[in-house]
Parts: C-alpha cells; structure tokens; sequence
C-alpha cells in the first residue's frame, strides 16, 4: 500500500518515492572521528524554484493529511516520540518538525523537505528501546539535513530529460535506444539507495553524538527474520536480503545490518538504550500499535512481531492477548486451542484488558466447552458493560 | 475488386459493432422488481446499477453514483471454508475465510477482516454489533467507520449477517460520512428488510 506523498523520503522497501528533506542551515558533516553539529542558522526558507515548488506542493499536502483520520491523535504518544527525535538531532533543529503518528502495519517512518515527519505505528510495534527509534528517526532527520528530496527531483527531471532527447534522436535515427533509457533509469534509482545509504551513515553519527546507544543493527535482522517468515508460511521464494535489485529503492536490509554492525562495534558501549521507558511509553497504546498487524492478513508475520517484543521487553496482560486475539481470528481448530492458552496465560497477570475474557470466551464455546465458555463472556460483560458488542454476547451467556 | 469487397466489408461489420457500446456487464435494477441473488431474492425500493464485476463468487454489488459515494453489497450461501471477498491472490493477499462455527461476535470479526483485506484499509473500527434480523433469521448487524488510505474522507457502513444452513448471507451497505451514508441509509435499511433467503 502506498501512503504519503510522492516527495517523502521513507525509510524502507514498503515506502513511496523519496520526498526532499530541506535542510535548515545546516553545515557540512564532519569527517571520520568526533561528530559535532553544525550551529543552527535559524529559520530557512526554501531557495530557488524548485526547492519553493516543493515546499509548496508539501505544504498543500500537510495541510490536507493533518485531518486525515488515520492520524493517531494521542499528545502523550506524540510528544514522546517528538521528544526522541529532539534528544537525537539536537532541541534547536527539531523545534521546525511536526511528528504524526499514523496508523499503519508497515515498518515505515516519513519526512517532507517542508518538516513534516511521519511514523507509523508498525514502526513503533516493531522497535524495542528508545535508542532503536532514535537511529531510526535520525535516518529521516538525515534526508532533511541533506536535501535529499530536492535531489531526487533534480536527478529525476535531468534523467526523463535525457530520455526524452534519446528517444527523439532514436526515432530520428530509426534505431532503438531502450538499452541506453533503461541504463538511465536504474542509475536514477541506484541513485536514491546512495541516498538511502547516506541517511544511514548520517543517522549512525547523529546517533552517537546523542545520549543514545547506536543501537540499530537489530531492527533490520529482526526485519530479515520478519520477511522470511511470513514468506515461509505462504509458500513464497525466500529473498536474498544481502544484493540490491536493479529497481530497488533502499539498499538491501543484510546490507544496512551489516553496516550498522560495523558502526556499533566502533561506538562501544557508549550512551543508553532506554528499554524500560520505551516499554512504560508504550504499554497504554499496545492495542493501538498492534491493531493493524493483527487484524491484517499477515499472521506469521504479526506473530513474529508479537513475540520478538515479548522476548525484548518481557511479556504482560496485553500482549498474552494481542496474541491470544491474532491466533483466535485465524481461528482454525487448533488456533483457538492455542488461543485460550494465552488468553489464559493473560488473565492472571495484573491489568488485562476486558476484552481478554471475550476472547477467552468466545475460544471457549467454539471449542464446545459452553459453562466455561459463558462464565468468561459473563465475566466480559461484568467489566465492559457498554461495549460495543455487548448485546451479541449477552445473547449467548443467556441461551 | 476482390480486396476491396472485403475490406468494405470488414469496415461495416467494425463500424456496426462501435454503433452500439457495450456497457461492460452493468445492469439496470428497476424499482420494486425482485431481483434473484443466488439464493436470495431482494427488492430494491428504487433505481439501483448492478455492477458488472461481482465482489466475489456469490455476490453482487450494487449503486446509485458509484462505489466511492454509495455501494450495498449482498452475499448469499456462502459456504464454510470460502472467502466473503473474492480471494485476488492466495499467496500475497489471502482472505479471511468464512467457517459455519463462528458465533456472532466472531461474524463480526471475520466482516471486519474481510472488508479490511478487500479495501487494504489500516483505519477501520466497529461502533456497534448487536443481534439483529436479516431476511427473518436471527443474525448481527455490525456499525463500523473507516477510511481508505490517503484520502481524508470519513466513510460509515452498515453490515447484517445471518448464517442459516451452514451458509453465509450478507448484505452491507457503505459509504461517506458526508451525506451520502446518512441520506441513503432508510432506503439501504429497507432494501435489506426486504431480503429473503
């Protein structure tokens, strides 16, 4: 599914085209060894034509997405991730940006050359610290920094100009040149994965001179593992995640794995990781941040994000019945064996959601055991007396 | 002489067949004609266009002013282990796949999920799911709001489902906040009374 507008840069496979970031005065990045920001100019206004023209025709789209109803409008959620973003780039620069959070099962994360920054809740279920968001939110803050969307315009227009005279000279000459329009129009996409590869490299450094650990090699295995994992349970060809296709337009996820590796090991142990305070931010919006993936159609997928969570940063009510719900809605017999284990496994943990004795419920009764069956879904109505379903399930504790 | 003939000929039998458009399998309901679904016979209370492409195997959707602004879906005798949706893809996109078992409140899920998959939407939410009566068969019928992605408009729906035989039977009714769900929901409502199976 495509999402956004066209000049976004984003962060993985499943983005749209690159948007521009405008840089805001920024100076040049310094060399190998210690990483100072640049002082902060100020306000910057877009320069020349097209840096205005894109301004512009980002600014028409956020004027448009701030009402969109995909948006997450919780303050408490986007002021932390909003906070992140400022701990990594620095309070001067992300004082401009506008975070949202959207709703959204793909790991992706947005930024517009006008500052529009945009994370999606995917992102959010798949990164365990607040270190990983940071590198994460500092590969966007680097497509900012370097203009990256401007860029792309500018390659992209001089790449159809040049295909443009080609193929009029072809059709002048009688000769094809399609071999010579494809060459330009791979290097033109081979260009946006070098730019992709400098947002990396630049997020690694942004990383390391913030308090954070440089802590980002993780989200893209566990990504890889992702991947192959919903391919295996649908049959599909397994990828190879370590050479670019001609027309990708990121470097591949073993490549950015590698890469970051290699940064983490030269960092050390410096800055920290902020597990804990990640987990207690996120735990009220759990269901939230996992609704999409759960009720989407890619199970092995959504389990896998489910349980690598639950490794990281431990296993509580509402992830026992996030689970609990994935297996319950694929609902195959042995789903709802499975199912009523983690809902049960739920319950008796402090603070489970009403709607974990639903579905325990509901698990119950399909699998023919009716008495346990109605005392959960009476147990249900007893702590959430208003749902929405409330009169459905009244129906089958009375009958 | 011979060519000529031909090609003339050719040209008329071509010229004959752009007079007269083909109308890509849509279909004029007229007003109280019962029209069959499947198993199923309803009643349209005015004009309605039957789309030519069907939702899915055993089903047929229907407008006024086209699917962005209203659509009423019927589905009927769906059986257990079939998608509601048409599947487009079993490996990329499967669908969520109807089984005679599931309660009333799982029926509400399994709408949600399919209506999900088919319009690839990440907002969507139930308001409400209650018991209710659909074609005279104890059945639920499921409030729910969404929007399509990237598009700001905010959408409203209405789905009754009843299962009888071991079967699926469905009809929903959807479109925009902005005064097309509202206007068009009393005629929607009694088109789906007037459903029987």
């Amino acid at each position: 599914m495509t999402r956004g507008h066209r000049w976004m840069a984003s962060l993985s496979v499943f983005g749209l085209g690159l948007a521009a970031m405008m840089s805001s005065g920024a100076g040049a990045v310094a060399g190998a060894g210690e990483f100072t920001r640049p002082p902060y100019a100020g306000a910057y206004e877009p320069q020349g034509v097209d840096e205005r023209g894109l301004w512009m025709q980002l600014d028409e789209y956020e004027r448009r997405f701030r009402d969109s109803p995909a948006i997450l409008r919780d303050e408490t959620l986007t002021a932390y991730v909003h906070g992140i973003l400022c701990r990594t780039v620095g309070a001067d620069r992300c004082g401009a940006m506008r975070t949202y959070i959207v709703r959204d099962e793909s790991f992706n994360a947005s930024m517009a050359p006008n500052g529009l920054m945009v994370v999606h809740t995917g992102l959010l279920a798949r990164v365990h610290s607040e270190a990983e968001l940071a590198a994460v939110l500092g590969h966007e803050f680097a497509h900012f920094e370097r203009r990256h969307s401007l860029g792309r315009f500018r390659k992209g227009r001089s790449t159809a100009d040049a295909l443009a005279w080609i193929s009029l000279a072809g059709a002048v000459s009688r000769t094809s040149f399609a071999s010579t329009g494809n060459s330009l129009i791979i290097g033109f996409v081979s260009y946006g994965r070098d730019q992709e590869s400098e947002a990396d490299a630049l997020s690694a450094q942004l990383v390391r001179a913030s308090p954070y650990r440089l802590r980002a090699s993780g989200i893209w295995k566990r990504l890889v593992d992702e991947q192959d994992a919903l391919r295996k349970e649908r049959g599909l060809r397994k990828i190879k995640h370590l050479t670019p296709g001609l027309l990708d337009s990121h470097p591949p996820e073993m490549q950015r794995f590698a890469f970051f590796a290699k940064q983490e090991g030269e960092a050390g142990d410096v800055g920290e990781d902020r597990r804990d305070p990640y987990k207690e931010a996120t735990a009220p919006y759990l269901r939230d941040l996992f609704d999409p993936l759960i009720k989407g159609n890619d199970f092995a997928g959504a389990d896998y994000v489910i349980r690598s969570r639950g490794d990281a940063l431990g296993w509580d009510a509402q992830l026992y019945f996030l689970r609990g719900e994935l297996y319950r809605l694929r609902g195959n017999p042995r789903d709802l064996a499975t199912a009523r284990g983690f809902f049960q496994q739920a319950v008796v943990q402090p603070l489970a959601p009403p709607e974990t004795w639903r579905g325990l419920g509901l698990c119950a009764m399909r699998l023919g055991d009716r008495t346990d069956g109605q005392a959960s879904l009476a147990e249900y109505l007893k702590r959430s007396p208003n749902a929405g379903d409330a009169a459905a399930i009244r129906l089958l504790v009375e009958n | 002489m011979v060519r000529a003939g031909l090609y003339t000929a050719l040209l008329g039998l071509f010229s004959l067949a752009m007079a007269t458009p083909a109308p890509a399998g849509w279909k004029l309901l007229a007003a109280k004609q019962p029209v069959q679904v499947g198993t199923m016979v309803v009643t349209p209370t005015a004009d309605w266009n039957q789309a030519g492409a069907r939702p899915g195997k055993q089903g047929v959707a229907w407008t006024q002013d086209g699917f962005g602004l209203n659509g009423l879906e019927f589905f009927a005798a769906v059986p257990s282990g079939l998608p509601l949706y048409r599947e487009r893809s079993a490996k990329q996109n499967p669908m969520p796949r109807f089984d005679s078992t599931m309660l009333l409140p799982d029926l509400t899920d399994f709408f949600e999920r399919s209506f999900r998959v088919q319009n690839n939407l990440t907002d969507f939410a139930v308001e409400s799911s209650e018991p209710a009566s659909f074609g005279g068969h104890a059945g639920v019928v499921v409030r729910y709001r969404y929007s399509l992605p990237n598009d700001e408009l905010k959408r409203r729906g209405v789905a009754r489902l009843a299962v009888v035989g071991k079967q699926l039977f469905v009809g929903n009714f959807y479109g925009p906040e902005l005064h097309y769900f509202p206007t068009g929901l009393p005629q929607a409502e009694a088109i789906m009374e007037s459903a029987r199976f």
